[in-house]
């Protein structure tokens, strides 16, 4: 580690700016990775321990203990008797400063001890019940299915339409092409946020309203996807097209046989962002979608945090469900996406 | 099975090739149907016609859903009542705009008519140059550091970039549970403090927070953009400099910032431009712009004004829009501007 | 196999025309080479014959039919691109077989062909590697491959060679040649380079600025150049050119005159003295050292490239201000700062008129 520390600019000698600099680097990654690490160990914990001050690091749950001849697992508890010898027992119940114990050892036997003599124990535990009961009790199996749907189908939609605009835009030059691109470019800069109020109508008017489909085909015209393919196609040397024609084959066979294949790192590119794009959509769906049966996972997430406040338990298990896929995503393409960012300015 | 998709005979690599090749044709069978129409067209119209026939699908889209609610957006602007089909809106000049723009005196939001616009128009101005300036500083020292690095460059650039891929109510829930009560950060605070805080029910430190967090969500993408402008340096300048024995210092101040500027510059223009919209990961971490409105931004009194109350006036929502719109508009030609001369 | 004709042929882009009205016809079975200086429209005119680029006036037919609306497989063309345009994500099978797949031929049709062809071009050993993985040559015959499969009425080559190096060249003219013998296709062959044009053509079109200069076989143009263009294209080293005059005429010859040459009297029937005309002597053509004891013309040697079996000599005539270079075979003792008698061969004097560059014969 010392040696991957020192081993900056090919000297050997660290000076004050490298401390700084490491320094920075470190602090970073600690204020990046604790907040979401401490959300994701959060979202195992119990919903007795997720309400406890001060908190734990770790999930924990209280630890239990099967004692003969009772039907239910006892919690389990440190009792310190009064020669100050420490042993394991089973709490029965407790009543004021009394409580019942029995010790595992000597199921038949029942304690009376004072309550201020046991300690609660705990285990590291991961309450899968987090995640399960979202899915099965409230809507998230729904809203994630939405996700799933729109996610997918947009992305296909995008690459599809987009990569035969841009073919379009890249490869002839026709009456219009300039203005058509021209047009698209200019609005890349437009937000939703100004278009708001005209863009609903346009989904009420054909009827979309409150329908997954109204979110999937306002997003699937992306100027920035058009702009990506295009860019990139302009590479692809005209001499191939004007080989296919020779070789008989018609425009949509050039699309799909040879542009398409041709430009696949672009095309994969592009799928990697519309799929983070789509999973992480917000003000677009909020305003299309009204019922909670359509909505998204972002929608429910937000409706359902609102809704209950303190199950926080809940909240946090699927506030890892909708970042997962993103991460996994990143994890095996990270370098696709910061490449694909730091050469098109795309986000 | 022994022949192939090309009638050869390579039994070494039957099995692996004659399944690959059953895809193929499958796909080849299905593009078949899809090829057909197009074939077709191209026989009817020609050639020269066909880039249409491909531009057409995604324009349509586009037209339909962004480049008519451009034009609507405006329209919408000089109408009132409730209605929501334009058509059946009442025209009423430029009355939304004298609504939101009638106020006793503009520093104080209390005397305006719509003194919610106005108040989320002070928090936006305040947010924009909080965040614009904190986020360039991050970012700017994170690839400075970042470009100095031989080893492990890729590993942490992708650490710091990872929080723009997450959504925004992934980001806003995250770090309200962090500052939550039983939170982590009560647990440090408390221990040096003596007591708890709830940070996001306060008016100064909810209004830290919603700066501190959107630059700990965005900074990664500005850090990409301003590194790859360091990387455009020339490595021969610093290798003259270092022969010239040019401090590190004098390097950085003398070299490397008045050649990163023009980047600079842009990446700035770019930071007001989505300053200026935020909304979705400041409306979630505040339970909707509070405590109070002391967190209500411009995008929040525009989707509110529209879609969030019973009496739904889209007249004044998209006045607001088009204000809005309008101070865009300034930035994006700034943008461009400096883009050009960056060029030159 | 087709017969082709262009009739007025012109190519316009907006305003510029690069293409003024081009008439030519082309033999069945003829190899014509398109030669020419860069830029001068030779790969837009193979282009327009392709049908790739729209024609802006004027008529190509084949075998009598105007083809100017049809596309490039309609015409039954087949082109070998100056990049190759190999398919880089096909292997070198699926490079041959994807225009026949076009056709919707029948598989076992496809793979005879493909077959066929990966045996006259010998490329059986690569046929399922990706054209990345294959030499600037082995790339140049799948290129010529895909264009044997279709079966074409005409081959098309765009510069075919101007990739590979030299060696490979030469052998490559060769191989290009032999396909012409064994397939007898109409072949249409561009290169800037006139010693392809030469070696490989049995017809020779030279072109400059959008014009035809010259059509002939490739002797013709050689010992008959119409114009000082073809005169100074067609040839190499170049044809050495005077300035020079008629000054005198005695019946059927006529007296020229220049610094460099002195005075020669040439056949020439129908000159009027006084005109100013361009001498043309190729280097070739001249008779050197003992061949030409007692010649008044005097070579004052600047520069001797001695090759072993011939020798070029660099120098000005009669001490004239022009460099003059002499082709002399086998080897020649010279030395710069050397003076030689020089004559030229009787025969192959070329007389341009000066003003319009049109020849006015040889003699
Ligand atoms: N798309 C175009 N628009 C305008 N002018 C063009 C266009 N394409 C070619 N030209 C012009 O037409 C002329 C002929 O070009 P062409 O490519 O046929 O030359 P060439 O004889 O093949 O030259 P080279 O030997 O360099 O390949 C050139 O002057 C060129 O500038
Ligand atoms: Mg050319």
């Amino acid at each position: 580690m010392l040696g991957f520390l020192t081993r900056t600019r090919g000297k050997s000698r660290m000076d004050v700016t490298d401390i700084l600099a490491w320094a920075w680097l470190i602090l970073g990654t600690l204020v990046i990775a604790i907040p979401i690490g401490w959300a994701f160990l959060s979202s195992f914990k119990p919903e007795a321990e997720i309400n406890s001050f001060p908190p734990t690091l770790l999930p924990r749950a209280a630890e239990e203990l099967v004692i003969e001849g009772y039907d239910e697992p006892l919690p389990a508890y440190l009792w310190t008797d009064e020669t100050g010898e420490a042993r394991t027992v089973g709490l029965v119940r407790r009543i004021g400063l009394k409580a019942t114990v029995v010790d595992p050892a000597s199921p038949g036997e029942r304690l009376s001890v004072d309550a201020g003599a046991i300690e609660k124990q705990t285990v590291i535990s991961a309450e899968w019940a987090n995640y399960t009961d979202p899915l099965e009790r409230f809507a998230f199996l729904t809203y994630l299915k939405n996700s799933v749907f729109v996610t997918v189908v947009a992305t296909i939609l995008t690459l599809v339409l987009n990569s035969m605009a841009a073919f379009a835009l890249s490869k002839y030059r026709f009456r219009g092409s300039t203005t058509i691109f021209v047009l698209m470019l200019s609005t890349l800069m437009l937000p939703l946020s100004v278009i708001m109020v005209p863009a609903f109508m346009v989904i009420v008017g054909l009827n979309l309203a409150d329908n997954l489909w109204g979110v999937i085909f306002s997003t699937v015209a992306t100027p920035t996807g058009v702009f990506l393919l295009r860019q990139y196609m302009l590479t692809i040397p005209d001499d191939l097209i004007e080989a296919a024609r020779v070789d008989a084959a018609s425009e949509f066979r050039i699309y799909w046989r040879i542009i398409l294949p041709l430009s696949a790192p672009a095309l994969a590119v592009l799928a990697i962002f519309s799929v983070i794009w789509r999973w992480n959509d917000f003000l677009w769906p909020l305003i299309v979608l009204s019922s909670p049966e359509n909505y998204t996972l972002q929608l429910g997430l937000n409706a359902f945090q609102g809704q209950f406040t303190v199950q926080w338990h809940y909240i946090l298990s699927m506030t890892v469900v909708a970042l997962l896929p993103v991460t996994l995503i990143f994890l095996f393409l990270q370098r696709y996406i910061t490449e694909g960012v730091a050469s098109s300015g795309v986000k | 099975m022994a022949a192939t998709d090309d009638g050869y005979v390579r039994p070494a690599r039957e099995a692996a090739v004659s399944s690959g090749d059953r895809g193929d044709r499958l796909l080849e069978a299905a593009m078949g149907v899809v090829e057909w129409p197009f074939t077709r067209l191209q026989r009817l119209i020609g050639l020269r016609r066909m880039p249409w026939v491909f531009v057409l699908p995604n324009m349509a889209l586009f037209t339909i859903f962004v480049f008519i609610p451009v034009l609507l957006a405006i329209g919408y602007a000089f109408t009132g009542g409730t209605e929501l089909l334009l058509w059946n809106r009442p025209f009423v000049g430029f009355e939304n705009f004298s609504r939101l723009l009638s106020c006793g005196s503009y520093l104080d939001p209390a005397t305006c008519e719509l003194d919610l616009f106005w108040t989320a128009v002070f928090n936006t101005t305040w947010y924009t140059a909080f965040n614009a300036t904190g986020t360039l500083v991050v970012s700017l020292v994170t690839a400075l550091v970042l470009n100095r690095l031989t080893r492990g460059k890729a590993f942490f650039r992708a650490i710091f970039f990872y929080p723009v891929l997450l959504s925004p109510v992934v980001v806003a829930l995250v770090w309200k549970w962090f500052l939550a009560r039983n939170g982590l950060l009560n647990a440090v605070f408390a221990d040096m403090m003596g007591e708890r805080t709830i940070f996001l029910l306060e008016v100064l430190w909810s209004r830290f927070w919603v700066v501190y967090v959107s630059i700990w969500f965005h900074m990664g993408f500005y850090t990409l953009i301003i590194l790859a402008g360091l990387q455009a340096i020339p490595r021969d300048i610093y290798e003259a400099a270092l022969i010239d024995g040019t401090s590190r210092w004098r390097q950085f101040w003398r070299l490397t910032l008045p050649l990163l500027m023009p980047n600079l510059l842009v990446v700035l223009v770019l930071l007001l431009i989505r300053s200026v919209q935020v909304f979705d990961e400041a409306w979630v971490l505040t339970d909707g712009g509070g405590p109070g409105t002391a967190n209500t931004f411009v995008v929040q009194f525009i989707y509110e004004t529209a879609f969030a109350t019973d009496v739904r006036l889209y007249g004044l929502a998209s006045a607001a829009s088009v204000l809005m719109g309008l101070a865009l508009l300034v930035l994006t030609l700034v943008q461009l501007w400096l883009g050009k001369k960056a060029e030159n | 196999m087709a017969s082709i004709r262009m009739d007025g042929l012109t190519k316009a882009y907006g305003n510029l025309e690069v293409i003024h009205g081009i008439d030519l016809d082309i033999e069945e079975g003829e190899f014509v080479a398109l030669v020419g200086p860069s830029g001068c429209g030779k790969s837009t005119m193979l282009r327009m014959i392709a049908g790739l680029e729209s024609i802006s006036r004027g008529e190509i037919a084949f075998d009598g039919e105007v083809v100017n609306e049809m596309t490039p497989s309609e015409r039954g063309i087949s082109m070998v691109f100056q990049s190759y345009a190999l398919y880089p994500h096909l292997t070198v099978r699926k490079n041959l077989s994807f225009g026949l797949e076009n056709l919707r031929m029948k598989r076992a049709e496809i793979d005879a062909r493909v077959a066929e062809a990966a045996r006259m071009l010998e490329l059986d050993a690569y046929l399922d590697r990706k054209p990345k993985a294959l030499s600037g040559g082995q790339r140049q015959r799948v290129a010529i491959g895909r264009a044997i499969v279709r079966h074409p009425k005409v081959f098309l080559f765009d510069e075919p060679l101007s990739n590979l190096d030299a060696k490979l060249r030469v052998q490559t003219r060769g191989e290009i040649t032999r396909l012409h013998r064994q397939l007898g296709t109409t072949m249409i062959y561009v290169t800037h380079d006139q010693v392809e044009a030469m070696t490989m053509a049995g017809k020779i079109v030279v072109l400059n600025g959008g014009k035809v200069e010259q059509v002939g076989r490739p002797l013709d143009l050689f010992e008959r150049p119409a114009n000082l263009f073809v005169a100074g294209f067609i040839g190499s080293p170049r044809m050495n050119l005077y300035d020079g005059q008629i000054v005198g005429t005695e019946g059927g010859a006529a007296r020229v005159a220049s610094p460099e040459t002195g005075e020669l009297t040439v056949p020439l029937g129908h000159a009027a003295s006084g005109r100013a005309v361009k001498i043309g002597l190729r280097p070739s053509h001249f008779a050197v050292g003992a061949e030409a004891e007692g010649s008044p013309l005097m070579l004052d040697v600047d520069q001797v490239e001695s090759l072993g079996h011939e020798t070029y000599l660099h120098g000005r005539l009669n001490g004239a201000e022009t460099t003059t270079i002499v082709h002399v075979q086998n080897h020649l003792d010279a030395a710069p700062g050397d003076r030689l008698p020089v004559r030229p061969r009787a025969g192959h004097v070329h007389l341009f008129d000066a003003a319009s560059g049109q020849s006015l014969g040889r003699a």
